[in-house]
């Protein structure tokens, strides 16, 4: 049996808009007029039947589900259904509502967690900027208001994360709302009032590894600035072509004794016949010793046997055994005396050379140590007036390596000043001037500025602040400052004013005063125009090496400073160190040292006239002047006038001392061999005494041996029967 | 891009009303002119998310228009100084320049006043432009290239495919 395939009825699904029953003229709105597409409204239409309306009469259009026959068409029925029921109105309400409760949220958000945003916003900024933590106590943003206000502002110092770089007690800016509505801060007061530097902090101000991380990097990548590289280069010139030492230097030259001698060393004979001296002299010293000492000890020697010989007493003698004994002895003895006296006068005479070659040394350097005493007398006695006048810049030079490091240390922070403070000057004429960045030329497709036009009165730059008010000062009343400023703008053309201040700050002793007024309008003739006064800033400038002067005082300084319209920098100023203390450390000659210290002690004050001018190119001219210079000098002119004598005492007596020196040089091996030659002199003169005296107890010895053998030959005679005529002869024999 | 494109394509080839392209082809021709980062640009940016038109359309007319814009700057920036130095339109001027926020418009910027007025003007001329371009496209040309073989051929091409399997605009383009 086999099963029959049963088709399965289409189960049509209709859009609820075909489901309607329209009348003629809502068929054409609401279907005929939806649909754009020719073979959609045809394929539409031949869908729509027409039937009677039972209650109202008329035409009636509905679709025919009975024509929908396959389900692609049916799927395009769906389709179409789809569009027409996406034309609805042109306003999209929900989207309308989506976008009011985000702009009501957002609202809501920046008023709930104003002051929090707001506060995570300058702790960034300024945590950035220093590279320390920065705390805030209190903040409030109002805008009804138009007020907002900070309280404890703490800035951590990056050198010294437990002290606070500075604090600001409080901060309180009213600024304009209208302005602000039109993206401009304006503020007509701006009041920043306890505000204090150094303080010290509770909790570190270290960053967080991950911040230090980013602002080191950020430092890293920072490119120095060229101009400011070369005013650095410059700068350090100035300071090491500094030397304030070489005045007192060339005067210590003329008094120095020593340099006196070492002028006149190349006209002294002495040294090269000193040297001759200690060249030859201790080699023959050398040569000599060893012999000397042995002729000596065979003189020793033959003395000795002598010394024995000269006891023997031949009278004493009874025997010929006796004297035949003493014979022997003697002889040897004599024997010795001719050896040592040989060797002696071998010595004697081959030295006789070397001694006279020493005695020719030794008359040379007499000779020459009497003409170069007889030089250094003459050179003493010419020491007629010393002369100052390489000296003239010995207090005020001091000045210029502090002025320069000064100048050095601080042009930086101006000149990043005064970078800031132009670039914040955004008026359309500068903006032309400068002509396209980089980032505008790499953007080719970026819109022109255009103009920005005011109207009526207030037509305020972008960010301007009227009057801003500061006040420092410490709880202890040790420091104390305020300052005003007015017309603070990032555009003066437009606020058609300068910005002008007036700060003035005590702190300890030291007090600084400054005015003036920055004015970056096209047609201002100088930039900067400032007056300061500042004053009891202790200064202490440690001398730079022999000769050179120190000074400790308390420093004021009244000035101006100038910027043209092209960046020139001068400042003018008088410089004076009050209570000054101007020390020299020690040098020789010591009355020299004395004097001066005298001349220096003497100065209390120091007036100074400076004049720094630095071109926006880096070059640099400090210019120092100061009438102490005159003063230091014609006091020391006429104090070492006063001791022209004693340089005469002094030279003369260091030229004895020299001389005495020379000779205490050339005379102590001159004697060195003297002695030697002594020596084998005295063991000649020696050995041949001691051979005089053996021979002498020799012949003595001898003449006893004679008179004892005649004495035995008598006494035999007188024994034995010899003849008396034999007896006469044999007797007269003896 | 492409949900824009596709966006936009399925608009035109089917039954959207053919001022929700027109109308957004003008007001991406508006916010093209006007310069943006200004209250004036962000309102009338948010000002076209309310209202129904083809968003599809409305970015590509912004974006391929923001291209051209540029060019026509110094004419702008004349129209609109022109119109901002108008006498006796100053004391209307001055009401908006002390009214708080509308500052924030910058409608006192010459290239913005000149850009706004420009594409206010400009508004109805290219609404009807479209509006007939996109009738005569639908009456005349759509039938023909969807009937043809090359626009068979050519949505079968892998990245037509790709623009039509594109994401949504977020609710956006509805």
């Amino acid at each position: 049996m086999t099963k029959e395939k049963t088709v399965k009825p289409l189960k049509v699904k209709i859009p609820p808009v075909f489901r309607k029953r329209y009348t003629e003229a809502q068929y054409k709105k609401k279907i005929l007029g939806k649909l754009f597409i020719a073979a959609d409204k045809a394929f539409v239409e031949s869908l729509y039947a027409t039937e009677m309306d039972p209650k109202k009469g008329g035409t009636r259009y509905v679709l025919d589900a009975s024509l929908i026959k396959d389900k692609k068409t049916m799927k395009r029925v769906a389709a179409i259904g789809k569009e027409i029921k996406k034309q609805k109105g042109r306003i999209n309400l929900g989207n309308v509502i989506a976008a009011l409760a985000c702009c009501l949220v957002l609202v809501l958000t920046l008023v709930v967690f104003r002051n929090q945003i707001a506060r995570a916003v300058i702790v960034s900024s300024m945590q950035g900027a220093f590279g320390a933590k920065c705390e805030v106590r209190s903040l409030d943003v109002n805008l009804l208001d138009t007020h907002f206000g900070i309280e404890g502002l703490a800035q951590a110092s990056r050198e010294d994360p437990m002290k606070n770089l500075f604090e600001a007690g409080k901060i309180d800016v009213k600024f304009d709302l209208l302005e602000l509505s039109r993206g401009k801060l304006v503020a007509e007061n701006v009041e920043i009032t306890g505000v204090t530097w150094g303080t010290a902090r509770a909790t570190s101000g270290k960053l967080p590894p991950r911040a230090e991380k980013k602002f080191a990097e950020r430092q890293k990548n920072a490119k120095p600035n060229p101009v400011q590289e070369k005013l650095s280069a410059e700068f350090n010139r100035l300071k090491s072509g500094i030397s304030v030492g070489s005045g007192i230097s060339a005067v210590k030259d003329q008094l120095d004794p020593a340099k006196y001698i070492e002028q006149e060393k190349a006209s002294l004979l002495s040294p090269a016949v000193v040297a001759e001296v200690q060249a030859i002299v201790p080699a023959l010293t050398d040569k000599w010793s060893a012999r000397a000492d042995d002729a000596r000890k065979k003189a020793d020697a033959a003395m000795a046997d002598a010394k024995a010989v000269s006891a023997i007493k031949p009278q004493t003698m009874k025997t010929a055994a006796e004297v035949k004994s003493a014979l022997d002895t003697v002889t040897k003895a004599a024997d010795t005396s001719k050896d040592a006296l040989a060797f002696a006068q071998t010595a004697s005479k081959e030295i006789g050379t070397d001694t006279a070659t020493v005695r020719d040394l030794s008359a040379k350097a007499e000779k020459a140590i009497a003409a170069d005493s007889a030089r250094l007398k003459g050179l003493a006695a010419s020491v007629k007036s010393i002369n100052l006048q390489t000296g003239s810049r010995a207090v005020s030079g001091l000045f210029d390596s502090f002025i320069a490091g000064t100048l050095g240390t601080y042009y930086p922070y101006y000149q990043k000043g005064m970078s800031a403070l132009a670039m914040m000057q955004s008026s359309s004429k500068d903006k032309k001037e400068k002509g396209e960045s980089l980032k505008d030329k790499a953007n080719a497709l970026s819109r022109l500025p255009g103009r920005d036009l005011s109207f009526g009165s207030g037509s305020m730059p972008s960010f301007a602040m009227r009057r801003v008010k500061l006040s420092a000062g410490d709880a202890s009343g040790t420091m104390s400052g305020n300052a005003d400023a007015e017309n603070v703008t990032n555009d003066q053309e437009r606020l058609g004013a300068p910005t002008t201040f007036a700060a003035a700050f005590a702190h300890g002793a030291m007090s600084e005063r400054v005015s003036g007024k920055l004015d970056f309008r096209a047609a201002a003739t100088e930039r900067v125009n400032a007056g300061f006064d500042v004053g009891g800033y202790p200064v202490t400038i440690p001398s730079a090496g022999s000769g050179i002067p120190g000074v400790s005082g308390k420093l004021g300084s009244v000035g101006t400073l100038i910027v043209s319209p092209d960046g020139t920098l001068v400042i003018e100023t008088t410089v004076r160190v009050k209570e000054a203390n101007l020390t020299v450390p020690a040098f020789d000659p010591e009355f020299l040292h004395s004097m001066y210290a005298d001349v220096l002690s003497g100065i209390k004050t120091v007036d100074l006239g400076v004049r720094a001018t630095i071109s926006p190119a880096g070059e640099v001219s400090v210019q120092v002047s100061s009438g102490i210079d005159k003063v230091v000098n014609e006091a020391l002119q006429a104090g070492i006038a006063r001791q022209v004598e004693r340089v005469k005492a002094e030279v003369k007596k260091y030229a004895e001392n020299w001389i005495a020196d020379q000779k205490k040089a050339y005379s102590s091996e001159i004697a060195q061999f003297t002695d030697i030659s002594s020596k084998v002199t005295d063991a000649l003169t020696d050995a041949k005494s001691g051979g005089k005296a053996i021979d002498g107890k020799k012949a003595e010895l001898e003449a006893r041996g004679r008179e004892i053998a005649a004495d035995a030959v008598k006494q035999g005679l007188d024994k034995a029967p010899v003849p008396d005529a034999v007896k006469g002869t044999l007797e007269k024999l003896w | 891009m492409f949900s824009y494109i596709k966006s936009f394509f399925q608009a035109l080839n089917a039954n959207a009303h053919p001022g929700d392209i027109a109308h957004a082809v003008a007001l991406g021709l508006l916010l093209a002119l006007v310069p943006k980062a200004n209250l004036l640009w962000a309102f009338i940016f948010f000002l076209t998310m309310f209202i129904r038109v083809n968003k599809g359309a409305f970015f590509l007319a912004l974006i391929l228009l923001s291209f051209v814009t540029p060019f026509a700057d110094p004419a702008l920036e004349a129209i609109g100084y022109g119109i901002l130095t108008f006498g006796p339109l100053q004391g209307a001027y001055r009401f908006l320049y002390d009214t708080p926020f509308v500052g924030l418009t910058r409608f006192n910027n010459s290239v913005v006043a000149g850009s706004f007025a420009a594409g206010i003007v400009l508004y109805v001329p290219a609404y009807l432009l479209f509006l007939k371009l996109v009738t005569a496209y639908r009456g005349k040309l759509q039938p023909k290239i969807v009937n043809s073989k090359a626009y068979k051929v050519f949505l079968n091409l892998p990245l037509i495919k790709q623009i039509a399997n594109a994401p949504s605009l977020g609710g956006f383009d509805k």
